[in-house]
């Protein structure tokens, strides 16, 4: 190999270098500016557990924030779950409502950004709650040839933090 | 002649999408890529897009981690990357030359380069897919894109030379 195919090596070696260093960067950038910094306060949560059919149960959840949504649901409600090492875990049955691969119906993570439920973009192991938020397990239909999932269909109008309670959509 | 390029894209088909079935328990991390590289580096750039869309039309269909054909879209197309890679490494690296260390680098440079690509390209499809910011999408694949590429980095520096010889040795049409 002649001199200028050593600096050509070394051009692609350096190239390969700064990719893989600006993609961490960019990814510890983001995951920083996602969660929040470690605070003992505590914080409250409006955890609602849909069933699809109408009925729910609503938890108005104080705890100690930043804590993930998994554990927090954990917390308050009987969680069925795998884990799968390097992906996070799984929920598999809240409440003793089970996922059913039959009818395509799973547990979905969702979060009121003030209008609409928005699909929880990672696993609810890795979201981290800040305090304020109301997020939502719902018991979704799942079509697979999409990968949509049913969105949770009630709507917030106003949130109040009180005490833990049940109640149905009718 | 035909015949046996015909055939020997068959063969190469054949291996990447059985080698990407053999590790799929370890996330991230395949030897379907540098198979598609070294059918494009050995045959022709064409012979690599045609082996890395073929391989992928069969493993994305029959896929472990499930089927989404948005996904499966972008995979086929982008697993064509390797393919044409090869067919560019051809340019600044004949496979009938010596390949020593540096040669061998400069491949395993060349495949994490294509792997940064194709990385970048699937995870802007998944996030088409699922509607998840494409930004949030790349940053939070990061990790495991990286994982892929440094991977492919090894694995195309120490397997990309050895497998040029064994097609030359098997008399499948190299450099046609």
């Amino acid at each position: 190999m002649s001199k200028v195919d050593l600096w050509r090596l070394l051009a692609v070696i350096a190239t390969c270098w700064a990719i893989a260093t600006s993609s961490l960067a960019i990814h510890y950038y983001t995951v920083s500016s996602i969660h929040p910094a470690p605070s003992a306060e505590l914080g409250k949560v409006v955890l609602i557990v849909d069933y699809g059919n109408g009925t729910f149960h609503l938890y108005n959840v104080t705890a100690h924030l930043p804590t993930t949504l998994f554990n927090l649901t954990l917390n308050v409600a009987e969680v069925h779950y795998q884990v799968y090492s390097g992906l996070g875990v799984f929920v598999t049955s809240i409440n003793g409502v089970a996922n059913n691969p039959v009818e395509n119906k799973y547990w979905t993570w969702w979060y009121w950004d003030g209008e609409q439920w928005v699909e929880g973009p990672v696993g609810a192991g890795q979201f981290e709650l800040k305090g304020g938020e109301v997020v939502c397990w719902y018991y979704s239909r799942f079509d697979p040839a999409t990968w949509v999932s049913e969105k949770p269909s009630s709507k917030i109008i106003s949130v109040g933090m009180a005490s833990p309670q049940e109640g149905s959509a009718g | 002649m035909r015949t046996r390029r015909t055939a020997a894209v068959a063969v190469m088909t054949a291996l990447a999408t059985a080698l990407a079935y053999s590790t799929v328990a370890l996330p991230n991390v395949t030897l379907m890529d540098v198979v598609v590289f070294v059918a494009g580096w050995t045959m022709g750039a064409a012979a690599g897009i045609t082996v890395g869309c073929l391989s992928w039309l069969i493993y994305g269909v029959l896929n472990p981690y499930g089927f989404n054909p948005v996904v499966w879209a972008s995979t086929v197309a982008c697993e064509a990357l390797y393919g044409l890679a090869g067919g560019l490494a051809r340019r600044a690296l004949s496979p009938h030359s010596y390949i020593g260390l540096k040669e061998a680098l400069l491949l395993g440079g060349l495949g994490f380069m294509a792997t940064f690509v194709y990385d970048v390209s699937t995870n802007l499809a998944y996030a088409a897919a699922f509607n998840v910011p494409w930004l949030l999408a790349l940053a939070l694949g990061a990790p495991f894109a990286v994982v892929h590429e440094l991977s492919n980095l090894v694995i195309f520096t120490l397997a990309a030379p050895p497998m040029a010889k064994a097609l030359h040795k098997l008399s499948l049409p190299i450099g046609g």
